[in-house]
């Protein structure tokens, strides 16, 4: 018998046997799994510029995202840095829908963002804010260019 | 001309991408259960993206109060009479586990949030923090004379104090009589 041929029927038996052996009924099987911690985890972006604005108008909306990117349901709340001292952006407003929105003030607004449909995933939250200076009373006797605030968004279980 | 163009679209749409900032805690909430002058302590793990500067504050309720609205928690550790040691102020590299211990001087159930932010980013999340006490406001019994803060309380002390003022008062009402 060729050598070639002897060696192949070899290996075949060997591979034949490692297949009847793993095949064989075990007393027990193991299930394994990764369980995650419970965590909240937000995203924010840095900075939401709006259209120039003055007294008297309503700015055009502004789209953002707030990402759910933790293990349970978060209510986020928004709200100025205590080191804005300014009165314009206290005339933010934020709401889910873009469209007949009911434009809810900073301060008094907060969304609920559900937890990723899978562990490990993520959850986004479509945002948009305006900035309604419609209601502004006060005289603008200088423009302010690049008047800004922080708006911190804080998240905690619902 | 359109390449160039091409070149703006992505080099703003890369900005807007790296520019979003991430915090995550776990757990989302604690509870602190025990008995009044004893130090409680828990863990929380901060995560964070790269290395961030991270400060922390904790805010409170009136006491009884355990609804979880934000702004209804608005009272500092000391107006409840409750001591709680935590990094305020510390730089984190991609994840840190941290301790918050707690020590209350008055009997009660506080609910708290223990606030953490990445400096100069706009976002911050809030640990919902319970705390049930049990024991003796022995502050209020004792006044002064015995601090709960730092030492074992010294019952006897103002008894005794009573006791060595009468019998001087009583040895002086004897000595005036004869």
């Amino acid at each position: 018998m060729n050598k070639k041929i002897l060696s192949l029927m070899v290996f075949g038996f060997v591979l034949f046997g490692a297949a009847f052996a793993s095949a064989q009924p075990t007393e027990e099987t193991i299930f394994s799994v990764n369980v995650l911690e419970t965590e909240i985890s937000i995203s924010v972006p840095d900075r939401i510029v709006f259209n120039d604005i003055a007294a008297g108008y309503l700015s055009e909306d502004q789209g953002f995202e707030l990402i759910n990117s933790g293990t349970t349901d978060i209510r986020v709340t928004p709200s100025l840095n205590e080191s804005y001292n300014g009165a314009i952006f206290k005339n933010l407003k934020f709401d889910t829908v873009k469209t007949n929105p009911e434009m809810t003030r900073i301060g008094v607004f907060n969304v609920e963002v559900s937890r990723p449909n899978i562990p490990g995933g993520e959850k986004n939250q479509q945002m948009y804010a305006w900035l309604d200076l419609t209601q502004y009373s006060e005289e603008i006797n200088k423009t302010m260019e690049n008047h800004e605030a922080t708006v911190l968004f804080t998240a905690t279980q619902q | 001309m359109v390449s160039k163009n091409l070149f703006f679209i992505f080099f703003i749409f890369f900005i807007y991408s790296i520019n979003a900032a991430t915090l995550s805690i776990s757990p989302p909430q604690l509870n602190f259960e025990g008995e009044v002058g004893e130090e409680l302590c828990n863990k929380i793990r901060i995560k964070v993206n790269g290395t961030e500067n991270v400060t922390g504050k904790i805010k409170w309720a009136k006491e009884g109060y355990s609804k979880r609205i934000l702004h209804e928690h608005n009272l500092d550790s000391e107006e409840l009479n409750l001591k709680v040691k935590f990094l305020k102020k510390l730089t984190i590299e991609k994840s840190e586990e941290i301790e918050i211990c707690l020590r209350g001087k008055n009997t009660g159930n506080y609910h708290g949030v223990l606030l953490y932010r990445i400096q100069g980013k706009p976002l911050q999340i809030g640990i919902w923090t319970n705390v049930s006490l049990e024991g003796k406001d022995f502050i209020k019994m004792t006044g002064n004379f015995i601090n709960a803060e730092d030492k074992e309380p010294n019952l006897l002390l103002f008894p005794t104090i009573l006791l060595v003022v009468f019998f001087a008062l009583l040895f002086w009402y004897k000595k005036k009589i004869s």
